[in-house]
Order: C-alpha cells, then sequence, then structure tokens
C-alpha cells in the first residue's frame, strides 16, 4: 500500500483524513486499522474524510466508509464524508436505501446458547418418539406382509441378501480366518500351562462360534450395510424421492425398509456361519503352524469341543443382529433432514449405535443363553 | 477493484471461438462463435433442455469443451491451464447456478461470507458488514442465519446471487436469476444486476426465460437451438425482428384458443 494512501492533517479545529488509491479487497486491509487509529487520535469534535483521490469503489471501501461512521458516531465525533467520486456515492445511495428497508423489519436474533441446549433437548425426545414410532411401523408393516404374504417382493429380498450377504463374504472369509488364527494364538500360551496342546483347538472352536464369529460378522454388516441403507435412503429423503413415493400411494416402510431389513436378517445367520467355519480354518493353520498338530487331529478334536448349541446360539445372534443393525440403518436414514451434510452425520450415527446395540444385545442374549443352558 | 485490474483484448472480455460443447465427447453444439464486451448484460435464451446450462458451464470450466476456444480478458481459458491461473480467474467470476448450490453445512451468512474469508485478507467486521450488504442488496436480511435447507427455492437463489456478488466480480454468471420470483421480487433483482454493472462496471453472462427482465437490462442477447446452434443474436429489438420461426414464436407466446378448440 502506497504510505500516502491514507493522510491526516487538521485544519481549522478539524480532523480531515484523505483517503486515496481504490478501495478495494487488496487496499482496505491495511486501511481499515490505520484509519480506527486516526479516529482514535483525533483531538478535535469534527472529523471530515475526503474521498477526492479514491479511484472507483468497492464492496469492501463502502462497508469501510459506513463503518467509520459508526465508529465515529461511538466516539461522538461529528462525521462527514465529503467529494465522493459519483459512481462511489450513487453505490453509497443504493447501500443506504436496501439498508433502510431491512431496519424496518424487525431484525432476526442470532441463536444463543440457551436455545442450543433447546434444540438439543427436543432432538433427543424426538428421535426416541421417532425411533419407537418407526419400530412400530415396522410391526405393522410386517404383520401386513404376514397376512397377505404375496405382497412381499420375493426378488427385493434376494438381491438384498445378495448385497448385504455374498458380497460380503470375501471379507467375512479373510477376518474370520485371522481371528482364529489370533484366538489361538491367544490360547496357545493359556492352554499350555493346564493341558495337552490339542486343546487348542477346544478353546478356538468355542471362542469363535459362540462370541467371534457372530460378533465380527455383525460389526462388517454395520460398515457395509447398516451404513449404506441410512445413506440410501437419507439420499433419497434429501432428493424429496422418499415424499414423492408417499404421495403417490407407496408405503415406505413397505417398499424401502423391508426387504432390506429381511434381507440383512436372513443374511446375517449364514454369514455367521461362514465366519464359524473360516474361523476354525484360521485356527487349524495355527495350530499346525505354530504347536505343530496335524490338521486332521485338530479337526477331529474340533468336532468333539462342538455342540448343537454353539451353532444355533450362533445362528440367533447374527439373526438378532442383523435385524437390528438393518432396523438401525433404515432409521437413522429416514432421520436425515433436508440438507446433504445430514446425510453423512446420520450414516456416521448409524454405525456408531450399530455397533454399540450389538454389543449391548450380545450382552443381554449372553444371560438369556447363560440362563437356558447353565454352562 | 477486481473489475480494474484486467482490459479485455480490445474491449471484449469473453470471446467464444467455434465452441463445441456436450457431455462425454457427445456433442450438443457445435460452431458456437460470440462475444461479449467488457460491462455489457449479456443474455442467453433457448427452450428448456436446449443446452444454457451446459454452455454456461463450460463457460466457467466446469465442463470441458469438446473443440474451440474460450478467451477470458484476453486469456486463453480452459482446462489445460495452469492450476494457479485457473484459480485466479476463478476468484474473479460470479457465478449464480439454477438450484443456488449453497454450501448446505452452513448458514446464509457464512455462505455468503466464503469468498471473502477466503481469498481476501479483510478485517471481520469488513466482512460482516459486506455480507449484510449484499444480503440487503438481494432482500434476505431477515434470513441471514437460516441454514440453505430451510429456504424456499427463490431464496436460495437470491442467497446464491449474494454469495456470488460478495467478492465483487469481474463476470457474474446467472442461470435463471429470476426465475421462480415474484414480478416484485424479480424486477428488484433485475434492478440489482444493473447496478451492479453502472457502479461497478460488472460483466453480466446471464440466462433468463423472462422477456420481462430481459427488456428490463439485456444489451445483447443470443438464442440458441438444440440442433442449429446459435440462431438469432443481437439487442432484443434485432431480435424481434428476425424472421426465424423458432424466434418469432419465443416472442408470441399465446395460443389461440378457439383455433385449438380450447375455448
Ligand atoms: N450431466 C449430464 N450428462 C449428460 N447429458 C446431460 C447432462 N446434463 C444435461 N444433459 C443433457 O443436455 C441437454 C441440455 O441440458 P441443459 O441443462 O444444458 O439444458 P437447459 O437449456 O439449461 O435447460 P433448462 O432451461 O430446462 O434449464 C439436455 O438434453 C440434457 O438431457
Ligand atoms: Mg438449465
Amino acid at each position: 500500500m502506497p504510505e500516502d494512501a491514507l493522510r491526516v492533517e487538521s485544519e481549522e479545529g478539524r480532523l480531515i483524513i484523505s483517503l486515496e488509491g481504490p478501495l478495494d479487497q487488496r487496499q482496505v486491509p491495511a486501511l481499515w486499522p490505520r484509519l480506527i487509529e486516526a479516529l482514535g487520535e483525533a483531538r478535535t469534535e469534527e472529523v471530515v474524510i475526503d474521498c477526492r483521490g479514491i479511484s472507483g469503489i468497492h464492496s469492501a471501501g463502502l462497508a469501510m466508509l459506513r463503518l467509520a461512521d459508526l465508529e465515529c458516531e461511538r466516539r461522538r465525533l461529528r462525521c462527514s464524508q465529503r467529494n465522493l467520486p459519483p459512481q462511489a456515492a450513487e453505490y453509497r445511495r443504493y447501500a443506504e436505501e436496501r439498508i433502510k428497508e431491512r431496519r424496518e423489519q424487525q431484525p432476526p436474533l442470532e441463536p444463543g446458547f440457551v436455545s442450543h441446549i433447546g434444540f438439543w433437548a427436543r432432538e433427543i425426545i424426538d428421535g426416541t418418539v421417532g425411533a419407537i414410532t418407526f419400530f412400530g411401523n415396522f410391526l405393522l408393516s410386517v404383520g401386513s406382509v404376514l397376512r397377505r404374504p404375496g405382497r412381499i417382493g420375493v426378488t427385493e429380498i434376494l438381491y438384498q441378501m445378495q448385497k448385504a450377504g455374498a458380497e460380503a463374504m470375501p471379507i467375512v472369509l479373510v477376518l474370520s480366518a485371522l481371528m482364529g488364527f489370533i484366538v489361538g494364538m491367544q490360547s496357545t500360551t493359556s492352554v499350555a500351562n493346564v493341558a495337552p496342546g490339542i486343546f487348542v483347538a477346544d478353546a478356538v472352536t468355542m471362542g469363535t462360534m459362540k462370541e467371534m464369529a457372530p460378533l465380527l460378522t455383525a460389526v462388517i454388516l454395520v460398515g457395509r450395510s447398516g451404513a449404506a441403507f441410512a445413506a440410501e435412503i437419507g439420499t433419497m429423503q434429501v432428493k424429496e424421492e422418499i415424499a414423492a413415493l408417499e404421495v403417490m400411494g407407496f408405503d415406505p416402510m413397505h417398499f424401502l425398509v423391508l426387504p432390506r431389513v429381511i434381507g440383512l436378517a436372513l443374511a446375517g445367520p449364514l454369514l455367521t456361519m461362514v465366519a464359524d467355519a473360516a474361523g476354525i480354518f484360521g485356527g487349524t493353520i495355527q495350530g499346525y503352524m505354530v504347536v505343530h498338530l496335524l490338521p486332521l487331529d485338530y479337526l477331529i478334536e474340533v468336532s468333539h469341543a462342538m455342540q448343537a448349541r454353539f451353532l444355533y446360539e450362533g445362528f440367533i445372534k447374527g439373526f438378532a443382529f442383523a435385524l437390528t443393525i438393518g432396523l438401525n440403518g433404515c432409521f437413522h436414514g429416514f432421520g436425515t433432514g433436508t440438507a446433504a451434510e445430514s446425510v453423512g452425520v446420520q450414516t456416521t450415527t448409524a454405525v456408531v449405535t450399530g455397533i454399540f446395540f450389538t454389543v449391548f444385545l450380545d450382552a443381554v442374549l449372553a444371560g438369556i443363553f447363560h440362563l437356558f443352558h447353565v454352562g | 477493484m477486481t473489475a480494474g485490474g484486467a482490459n479485455g483484448s480490445g474491449g471484449k472480455i469473453l470471446e467464444v471461438e467455434d465452441l463445441a460443447i456436450g457431455y462425454g465427447g457427445e456433442p450438443l453444439m457445435e460452431h458456437l462463435n460470440f462475444t461479449v464486451s467488457k460491462g455489457e448484460i449479456f443474455t442467453i435464451l433457448g427452450p428448456s433442455g436446449c443446452g444454457k446450462t451446459t454452455l454456461l458451464r463450460t463457460l466457467i470450466g466446469l465442463l470441458p469443451p469438446l473443440a474451440g476456444k474460450i478467451r477470458i480478458a484476453g486469456e486463453e481459458f480452459g482446462p489445460e491451464m495452469e492450476r494457479e491461473a485457473l484459480d485466479r480467474l476463478h476468484r474473479s467470476f460470479g457465478v449464480v447456478f439454477q438450484e443456488g448450490a449453497l454450501v448446505s453445512g452452513l448458514d446464509l451468512k457464512a455462505n455468503v461470507a466464503l469468498p471473502l474469508e477466503e481469498f481476501t485478507s479483510l478485517p471481520r467486521q469488513i466482512i460482516d458488514e459486506i455480507v449484510r450488504l449484499k444480503l440487503d442488496m438481494v432482500r434476505l436480511s431477515e434470513a441471514i442465519y437460516q441454514a440453505p435447507s430451510d429456504l424456499s427455492g427463490g431464496q436460495l437463489k437470491r442467497a446464491g446471487l449474494a454469495r456470488a456478488i460478495a467478492n465483487d466480480p469481474l463476470i457474474l454468471f446467472c442461470d435463471e436469476p429470476t426465475s421462480g420470483l415474484d414480478p416484485a421480487t424479480a424486477t428488484e433483482i433485475d434492478r440489482l444486476l444493473l447496478v451492479l454493472r453502472k457502479l461497478m462496471g460488472i460483466t453480466i453472462v446471464s440466462i433468463s426465460h423472462e422477456l420481462a427482465s430481459i427488456e428490463n437490462y439485456a444489451d445483447q442477447c443470443i438464442m440458441l437451438d438444440r440442433h442449429a446452434g446459435i440462431i438469432a443474436r443481437g439487442t432484443l429489438a434485432e431480435l424481434k425482428q428476425a424472421d426465424d420461426d423458432r424466434v418469432q414464436s419465443f416472442f408470441r407466446r399465446h395460443i389461440d384458443r378457439r383455433q385449438e378448440g380450447l375455448a
């Protein structure tokens, strides 16, 4: 900025501030603090801002001149501006006209801290009521389908099973085999102290089938399908597709939620079984590599350790987890507002709450299974 | 002033030469030629779906041209430009998209302040003052703390305009700035465009269907056709004289009810 862009002189008891050059967004950041400083040091009652030297007016310059007026008012200085070039003067007149219109209206309130608490509380209540309503509607929809099974789209369910189930197989296989290997490693040391090495197979079988396989599958389902449901339905919500379907007479619950949730609930137990097999396979590899157990011996031990209830407990868990994850994902999808970012927020929430519900449900089911078979 | 920095070649700020536009290599229109002078309000007319938005997207560098040249302020403009020069040009553009295109995570105030905060070092107070001023200009100051998702279609469009003019652009591109607005607000926006041009020398390239708006502000117009490209050009008066049927039917927008058997 040229040094003489702002000059201050006193004349007949008035402070004259002369501005030079273009008042654009490159000049204003440097000019503004100097202008404020000059006003602060004013020892006179009257200030004149002389704009003779300015070339062209920019919104930043206009804003600066307006703020300078306010600053003078605050400091009880009489302020006037002179020699504003005609274009700038006209722009200023136009702006004043618009601002006057605003002044005639009620000014909007900036939302404060208390209203944020209010919004937050209302959100929690609305969310809880919404979840209950959603679950109720889902049950009604299931009921209506059970009465007239012809109305459910089998192809759509199969499609969802393929997307949520078959396409998740590779990742379930790899992760479960690794998990079986890890459980084997962890058990090797603890078993070695109290029993022959072959009992590692018992630990792996029980650990995998009762806990690891259902949980791991559920986590994968949350990340793949729960998130996808929330994002798909959320995007449809944002683009008002769901509103359009509704006014055409479609029931979104029947049309969007049922196929997804049923497809996922059926895929869940199947994937859990796949994870069981892969986990035991991973354990077998670990047994062979680390404890030098022959795979055949290992599998024979597995067959001794395995109980039918491991299988159906896993099955029940797989079903319950998948059902919860599917409902939770869809629910958060419907909870999306009208803004694009809300899809992201809802998807994140769907994943976090999905994992929470899975683990919570796991604890509840562990208690129930314990009551039924002591041991 | 941003507009002061660049002098187009011979007062021409935007030159389009033998341009072909379209998506995925498939041309929608070819051999487009026109120029826009500095400080002019240039209007693009044409039926729905003919490719006006596509042309605008190509002009502002969102779509690569399939052939031909675009020069802005004498500089060749296109995807092969250096990133820095392209960014610099983009900062001197204001663009009003057909649907407003505001950032949905920010309220109106933050949306309009965005270009000022990113591209200038103006102090907070001045930015706030500019934001209020621009929102006053589009008559939206009552919605200053609202999220874009809570605005109506017409409000979104005006908010988009406020954001586009926040940093006093060199060229303002508007996709149907007044469609969906009531006549009084539309007239106010027309007046605003004239003010921007007159007081800040902003060049405006605007798509419009509103005959009233075009009459209010257009200096030069072109009319597009899906197949033939530019079918008419000139001032509005010149366009009205054109003897092309497609041009005439644009200005003669009424049906003879008796003839159609609807009366
Ligand atoms: N992303 C896209 N990919 C492929 N084709 C597209 C795309 N967007 C638009 N089109 C096609 O290009 C043509 C022109 O579209 P464009 O949006 O430019 O029309 P327009 O003249 O702006 O219409 P309107 O007045 O209704 O806004 C249309 O036929 C449309 O089908
Ligand atoms: Mg368009």
